[in-house]
């Protein structure tokens, strides 16, 4: 249940000495688990401080908002040298790269990084997700993509608003930090 | 950080959460708040000093007073607007 909340904003003083809401716009065009994480909590953050907020979700940042895939994103070792061993306690067995395309090792790094946040009380991406859209955080899907990668517009998540990259720029034009990630 | 006099309207035990999640449950919570209410958060994030400066400079909701207990950081923030 989402209680009545009443909002506040932020403010900074824009050029001409007038009172604006701070305003963060961030592209979120990565599917996978890891890059999933640091959009959502940009915006939870600037949100929670009252600024207003808008992630643009294109290419396979579409997935985060994809009711089928949001809580199924997935991070895989390959082409990732910086992925920490499997065994804390064991720093010098890496995984050799070639090792991480073998077949359930995307499923076990996965399991891995959500323990890592699981352990650190950081929300799951759906429920951040819902932290957004309770703090006001506007979510845009790139509706070039959706017709692209053949997403209908009835598979993403409730409160999304389709919008192209024109109506994005406008919003983002207006904002102190803009992010493409 | 100073002493923890004033009575409070809410306790927001942050705890165990990690950046940015004690800042984005204050905002969740402040929201529900009335004006002058006072909510005090407990978290454990080292980092959590600069944050909260930030946070309340960002908001303009006015951070009271702060604590350190054992390992515990409290923050009593009213909410001003």
């Amino acid at each position: 249940m989402i209680e009545t909340l009443t909002p506040f904003t932020s403010v900074a003083e824009s050029t001409n000495g007038e009172l604006k809401p701070r305003r963060l716009a961030l592209i979120a065009s990565k599917g996978t688990l890891d890059w999933a994480y640091p959009p959502l909590m940009l915006a939870t953050t600037a949100a929670s401080m009252g600024w207003e907020v808008g992630i643009y979700f294109t290419f396979y940042g579409l997935y985060i908002i994809h009711k089928a895939y949001q809580n199924r994103l997935e991070v895989s070792p390959v082409g990732n040298p910086a992925m920490p061993p499997p065994l804390a306690a064991l720093p010098q067995l890496k995984v050799p790269n070639f090792i991480g395309a073998l077949p359930g090792m995307t499923a076990m790094a996965t399991t891995m990084m959500n323990g890592w946040m699981e352990r650190a009380h950081l929300a799951p991406i759906g429920e951040l997700l819902s932290i957004a859209r309770e703090l006001g955080v506007k979510l845009y899907a790139c509706n070039t993509m959706i017709g692209v990668m053949g997403v209908k517009p009835g598979d993403l998540m409730d409160g999304v608003e389709c919008a192209g990259s024109p109506a994005f720029l406008d919003f983002a034009a207006g904002a102190d930090v803009q992010l493409f990630i | 950080m100073t002493t923890l006099t004033t009575p409070i309207t809410q306790t927001l035990d942050a705890r165990g959460l990690v950046c940015p999640m004690p800042t984005v449950r204050l905002g969740q919570a402040i929201r529900k708040l009335s004006l002058g209410d006072i909510v005090e958060v407990w978290t454990d994030d080292p980092g959590s000093q600069a944050n909260m400066a930030a946070w309340t400079k960002n908001t303009g909701h006015q951070l009271v007073a702060s604590a350190l207990e054992g390992t515990v950081y409290k923050y009593q923030v009213r909410r001003m607007r």
